[in-house]
This record gives structure tokens, sequence and C-alpha cells, in this order.
């Protein structure tokens, strides 16, 4: 699975680089370069040559594991990618554990207290946080928290996640980035376990006479959380994509800045990359929750 | 009933996320206040900066960016130096020597200079450093010293430049960043590192840390005493450090600037600035800068080919209206192609251009057969005056682009807008897409005119079409010329020429916008770079 998604995503990108306009020569020369110059960068950067033969040198190099160069730093890009992809798990971590720290106990509470004011609080903040872009909720947290309360640093990062410094600066980018996927875990867990409550077994396991807290920790939660596991995964990806507005607002270092700045320089090798990279840890994280299934579920289990 | 209260619990939930918006919004009071500025300098303190994109490269052979140019000029230093008034001035060269026919330049380097490393600088790195330029390969700046022929250094303390022709704006070129003088041993050693692990250079702050995408610092040099004389510390600086940010998005940006935990930040939007002139602690700098926001007119294409029409357009165009509506009055209206404060411009522009004048505009285009069409659209032979604009994201261009289509609209001008990505635009710019272009460009001499208007400068920079002989001849005459006189009259035909011939309809020079917490002082802004040395500038307790 693994090499074909590679291949084709590696492939995909190249051409949808190289078809739309804007050549990187132009950039890299500034607007106030002659016709010749751009076109000796070109010829140095091996521009000047067919798509097609431009991706067989390209493929050819990757498979021996080099990523080639980017066009901006001329630094290697895998040594662009070690440097800010650590920065990313390390955002999109906490964004994660925070977005299930905080959604799936507010989607029980909400399940088990149907159509109580929890339920509806919860339900509403779910549907805030759905349906605020990202980056108008970074604004407004860095704003209130960063800025008149002071509480927390307005942007960057401050080091690492062990010192206390480190921590203060990842707290806003982490929770801007979780809003999304915490909404989606709270009305997913809520309308998961609902299902369940309503199930045979549920109502034969109340019948035994077993105390509320029992059926529903013991009982329910395991089998709602299938769907939500599902959910986490594909989050993990998604969060990912998020990362790239919320490192730009928060300016964290990740490579989802990297990214942009890549995308908008027309740097063809650093976007390769990056979206290689992107592409393969997806389909991991996906084979992880494959994996993670057949804990929860000993119905699954794998050859 | 339990309906009813479900509703209810909503609207007070509503009201209660509203509360904390609106408590959110009530700002304490400033934490600090205006305090009267001391007389002398204090030495000591890191002056943070918040900038929109990170250094490219300190290897000055092998990036364009402003991001790069203003970390080399603190770290490295240039053999001349350009004053405040566009002037040039010694930097480490003390004097020089131009032959009379203008292709010999003799330059007899300071005695007393060190780079960081500690070794003292020679007549042989001067030319390493040119050699170097001239030979990297794909090097953008290198055309900027094509005319150098050979480099000789008699003695340590001296550096001859041979040139093929005279070259008028040598001097003004080896003022540029990139131009900066590099250690020999240095460069060879770090090879390929150089200006990413490895700077060495004499300038007054000394490379100490760089993470990309993160942050650079630069750290006083002590031993610095060699500073040009156009700042009023000759050296060392009176930072400690200076430390630069990345934070790409404005808004947080001006966040960290009313906090106080960046000291300084260019690019401020100019909707931001009354509300920021009001923030106690906060200081904006307008500055003068050499800029031109116009738009460009294919002279290939109809209508565009009669110059009745693109002199119709220039009339119909209320700059005035642009300057207040898109820059809040922080510009000024341009009337031909480069800024009053440029080294030969013609203030004679101002009565040969074109001033708002509808009737005219109207005039003129019933004289080139365009007659009142229906919808108000003109036509002639049953075509409609529909001309193409394309412009891509620049400078207020989001404002500017759609007054002008309006104010083109009062005339019967239908004006078709296409927003094109930068790199994107360019390319369709290379390849002549255009009819009419936005453009937006920065400069330090009137050489731009040679970038812009020169014949061989066609399919682009020169997007024009414009191939004129008497042009070409001028241009040659602007940069071969010994006499400063007669390049000063070359300079002003050639912007008659552009005004008259209408081949741009000139905007706007914008106002150059900084913002600083009050605690920074002795901020000059620098034409070539805001901070430029970074000498003079103390911050206060």
């Amino acid at each position: 699975m693994l090499v074909p998604v590679a291949l084709g995503v590696s492939f995909l990108v190249f051409l949808i680089l190289h078809l739309t306009p804007g050549n990187p020569a132009l950039l890299l020369a500034g607007s106030d370069a002659p016709p010749e110059t751009i076109a000796a960068i070109e010829r140095q950067l091996g521009l000047d040559q067919p798509v097609l033969i431009q991706y067989a040198r390209y493929l050819t190099r990757a498979l021996q594991g080099d990523l080639g160069r980017s066009l901006g730093s001329r630094r290697p890009v895998s040594w662009e990618i070690a440097r800010t992809f650590p920065r990313t798990l390390e955002l999109t971590g906490a964004g994660i554990a925070v977005a299930i720290a905080v959604g799936i106990p507010l989607g029980v509470v909400a399940a088990v207290r149907q159509r109580s004011v929890i339920d509806t609080a919860s339900m509403f903040l779910a549907l805030a946080g759905l349906a605020m872009p990202v980056f108008a909720v970074g604004i407004l947290l860095m704003w209130t928290f960063g800025y008149w309360l002071g509480w927390l640093p307005i942007s960057g990062r401050g080091g690492g996640l062990w010192t206390l410094n480190g921590l203060r600066h990842l707290v806003l980018p982490a929770v801007t980035l979780s809003t999304f996927s915490l909404a989606i875990f709270a009305r997913m867990t809520r309308s998961s376990l609902l299902e369940v409550l309503r199930q045979d077994y549920i109502r034969t396991a109340r019948a035994k006479g077993l105390s509320e807290r029992v059926v529903i920790y013991r009982h329910a939660l395991k089998n709602a959380f299938l769907p939500v596991i599902t959910v986490v995964g594909t989050q993990f990806g998604f969060l990912l994509g998020g990362a790239v507005v919320t490192e730009t607002v928060f300016a964290w270092p990740g490579v989802g800045r990297l990214s942009v700045q890549a995308i908008l320089a027309r740097d063809f090798p650093l976007v390769q990359g990056i979206v290689l990279v992107l592409a393969v840890s997806f389909v991991l994280v996906n084979l992880l929750v494959d994996l993670l299934y057949a804990v929860i579920d000993p119905r699954i289990r794998y050859e | 009933m339990k309906h009813r209260m479900v509703r209810l619990y909503t609207v007070v939930a509503l009201l209660a996320a509203l509360a904390v918006l609106v408590t959110a919004c009530a700002r304490p009071p400033a934490p600090t206040a205006e305090t009267p500025t001391p007389e002398s300098p204090r030495a000591g303190g890191i002056l943070v900066i918040g900038r929109t994109e990170d250094t490219e490269s300190l290897d000055p052979h092998r990036t364009t960016t402003i991001s790069s140019a203003e970390v080399l000029f603190l770290t490295n230093d240039t053999l001349v130096t350009l004053d405040y008034d566009m002037s040039i001035k010694p930097g480490l060269a003390e004097r020089w020597d131009i032959s009379p026919d203008g292709t010999v330049y003799t330059f007899h380097l300071r005695r007393d200079v060190r780079f960081h490393s500690g070794k003292p600088l020679v007549a042989s790195d001067v030319k390493f450093t040119f050699e170097k330029w001239l030979a990297t390969e794909g090097s953008p700046t290198a055309y900027l010293i094509r005319p150098i022929e050979r480099i000789e250094t008699p003695d340590d303390h001296t550096v001859v430049f041979h040139l093929k022709e005279p070259y008028a704006i040598f001097l003004d070129n080896l003022a540029s960043s990139w131009a900066s003088i590099l250690n020999e041993e240095a460069v060879r050693q770090a090879g390929d590192d150089y200006g990413v692990t490895t700077v060495d250079g004499t300038g007054p702050f000394r490379f100490k840390e760089w993470i990309k995408g993160e942050r650079l610092v630069v750290e006083r040099n002590p031993d610095f005493r060699w500073g040009p004389p156009i700042v009023e510390n000759a050296g060392p600086a009176h930072l400690d450090a200076i430390e630069f940010r990345v934070i790409p998005e404005a808004a947080t940006r001006l966040a960290e600037l009313e906090a106080g935990s960046i000291h300084f930040t260019g690019d401020i939007p100019p909707v931001e600035v009354q509300r920021l002139e009001k923030v106690p602690g906060v200081q904006i700098v307008r500055f003068g800068q050499l800029n031109t926001t116009f738009i460009g007119f294919k002279l290939g294409k109809a209508p565009l080919d009669d110059i009745r029409v693109r002199r119709a357009i220039n009339h119909a165009i209320n700059k005035k209206e642009i300057v207040e509506g898109a820059y809040y009055g922080m510009a000024e209206e341009a009337w031909g192609p480069i800024a009053p404060a440029t080294w030969g411009y013609n203030p004679a522009v101002r009565q040969i251009g074109y001033g708002y004048d509808p009737d005219a505009a109207r005039r003129l285009l019933e004289e080139a057969g365009w007659m009142p069409g229906p919808g108000g659209i003109r036509q002639k032979d049953g075509r409609p005056l529909k001309i193409l604009l394309m412009y891509s994201t620049g400078p207020q261009s989001d404002v500017i682009i759609p007054m002008v289509q309006a104010q083109l609209r009062q005339v019967g001008i239908d004006t078709e807008l296409r927003l094109l990505e930068w790199t994107a635009y360019l390319a369709a710019l290379r390849a002549g897409e255009h009819e009419m272009m936005w453009m937006w460009v920065r400069y330090t001499t009137a050489d731009i005119l040679y970038f812009y208007f020169h014949s061989s400068q066609r399919p682009a920079p020169n997007r024009f079409d414009w191939a004129d002989e008497r042009t070409d001849e001028l241009l040659r005459v602007s940069r071969t010329a010994v006499d400063p006189e007669e390049r000063l009259r070359a300079y002003h035909e050639l912007q008659e020429i552009v005004v008259r011939e209408a081949i741009w309809a000139p905007l706007l020079h914008a106002q150059g916008l900084v913002g600083a917490t009050r605690s920074v002082q002795g901020l000059r802004v620098h034409p070539a770079n805001i901070l430029y040395k970074g000498l003079d500038l103390w911050l206060e307790h």
C-alpha cells in the first residue's frame, strides 16, 4: 500500500507543479534580472529539460534516498524536512491530545445526559468549533490569552517541550489546532454512544441489574469507540493539513509553514519532498488505526 | 415545556459566548508610558525584530531577498557606502580614483579592518569576492558587475578594477549588499556551508545563531571601529545583539509589537496606521522610499497602439482618489516613472504629465474614433472598448485595481480584470498575454529606466514593446557617460519620453511604514535598507 501511494503521490505532485504556470528561476533571479541570468539558472536547475526526464531523474535519486536540494536554501530537502517535521508532529500530537482529552469526554457526557443543559452546551460548542475557521480561532485566542490577559506567549516556539517555556508556547497553537477535531470527536462520540445505548445487549446489561456506570463505561463505550478511532486516524492527517494555517498564524516553525513558502517560491524539490513525507505518514497512521481495531475488537484479526 | 427550556438554554449559552467575546475586547490600560528621551545613547540590550520571511542565504551571491540584505548589511561591509541622500561615501575603501575615461577604478582600503575571525582585511579578499561573484553559476545578481574585465592587487591595500567600458552606476552597485566583502579563507574552508552555518564579515555585528524559519541572531562586534562617515557612531554598536524572528502573519506581528515582545517590524498595513499611532508605547515611522506603482501598456496590441487611448487612460485615472482610498494618504501621486527623491528625477514631468481630467479623456477617445455606445461603453466599428488589465497580489493592489476599473468606466472604457498568482503572473507577462498590467517596483537609482525601457529588455521586464533608438542611446549615455551633467540630461529626456509617449500610467509612490516600540532610539531609515549598519540604534530601558 505504502509504495503505490508514495509513487502515485510523487508523480501527481510532480506533474501538477510543472503544469502550473510559474517559473522558479524567475523568483530566484529576482525581478531585476536580465533574461540571460534566468536562462542560466534554469540550466543549472535542469528546468530546461522535458518534464518526464526531470521526473525520471528525480525518481532515480529519490529511490536512493536523495530527495534533492531546496532551490531556495540550497540545503538538502531531507535536512529541511528533518528540521521542521518533528515540530509539526509536536503540534499535531498536542492538538490531537487536546481534542481527545476534551472532545471524547464531552461527547460521553452529552450522550449520557442527552437533552440536558450539558448536552446542549457541549453540542453548541462543538458546532462553533466546526463553524469557525482555524485562523479566526487562532487570532481570537492569541489576542485574548497572549495580549490582553498576557498569560501565554503570543507566537513562536519557545524551545523543547520538556521546558516550561516550550510548553507555554505550545498551548495556544495546540488548542487552536484542536478545535475542529475536538468538535468532530465530541459529536462522533455522542452519536456513536447513543446508537450503542439503544442496542439489545445494553438493555440486557441493564436488566441484569448492572449499575449505569458499569453499563456505560464497561459495555457501551468500548463498542462506541470503533468509529471514533477511525475518525481520530483521519483527523490526524487532517490536522497535518490544518497545521499549515495554525503554524502561519502562530509563527510555528513546522513543515506546514515550510510547505507554504515552498509552494509560493515554486521550490519544486522541497514541495515534492514534503508531500511525499506527509503522504507516507498519513498511510502509516491509517495502518496504526487498523491495528488498533484489532486490539479493541477481537473479532477483527489480520492474517 | 422541555423544548422551551432547551431553547432558553441555547439563548443563555449564546449570550455567555457573546459576553466572553465582549470582555475579551476590552483592553486594560497599556503598561508602558511615554518617557522623555535621554540625550546620550545607552549601550546594551537585544533588539528583537519581527519580519515576514526568513533570510534566504548569507552568501551574498546566491540571494536577492530584502531579508537577506538586511542581515548582510549588519555582518558585512562594502567598499563604498550609500549615504542617506543617495550619494556615495567611503566604506572599506577610504578613497578611490577613477581614470578620466571611466574604465579604471582604484580603491585604497582602510588598514585597520579585521574580519570577525581576526584576520586583517587585505586586497586579495576583495579580488576574491568579486571573482567568486562573477563565477557563481546562476548568481542572480552577477549582472550588476558584468562590465568588470579584470581585477589587480598591486599591494595589500590597493585594488584596481579594469572595466570593459565606462559604467556610471558601478559605485552604486558596489554599495549594494550583494557586493559585501568576504573573507577568502572562510569561504574556501566552509565551501557550500558558507552563508548557512559560517559567516565571516567585517561588519558591526557577528553572525551568532540561525535556526531556519525561527530566528537569526547577530551580536555586537566589539572590535568594530570603521563605521562609514554617514553614521554618528563609528563603532562598536550600542546594541548587544539583534534578533530577527520570523512571524509571517501580519496580525500576529502587530500583536507582538503592541505587547512589546518585539521592538520593530516593517510592512505595516496602511489600514492599521491610524489605530497603531494611538497605541501607547508604539511609534510608527513613515519614510520616503524609491518605489513606483504603475499601469503599463502593451503598445503592440490594439487599442493601446493608439497614443490617444493611452493618454486618455492617463487622464481618466484619479491618482489622488487612489492615494487616499488605498493608502489613506500615505503615498504620493506619481507623474513620471521614477520618484522625486531619485537622483536624476526630472521635475518637469509634473507639467507634462497627465492630471485627472475625464473630459480630456473623453475627447481623446472620440478623436481616436471611440464613440459612446450601449451601456456607456464606447465602441468603434461595432467593437466595444474593452481592455484587459492583469495584476497580481501586491501592495494594496486589491484596492487599487478595482478603483482604476471604476474610474476608466466613467469615460466609457470596459476594463476586464485578471488576477494571477505572482509566479504565474510573471510568466504570463513574459508570454505577452497582457494588454494593461499592474506593477510595483522598488529601486535605488534611475537605472531602473534601463531595466524597463531598453529595447534589449523585451519581452520582460520591458513588457511594453517599447523599442526606440533615441531611448536606447540615452540609456547608453546614462550608463557610460563620465560627466554627471550629461547623465542627468539623459535621465531627464528619458522621463520626458516615457511620459509623452504614455508608455505607462504612473499611479503613485508609496511611503514606507515601520512600527517600533518607543524604547527604540536612533532609528533613521536608510534608503538601501531600513536598519542599514545598526550602529546608531539603541534601546531605552
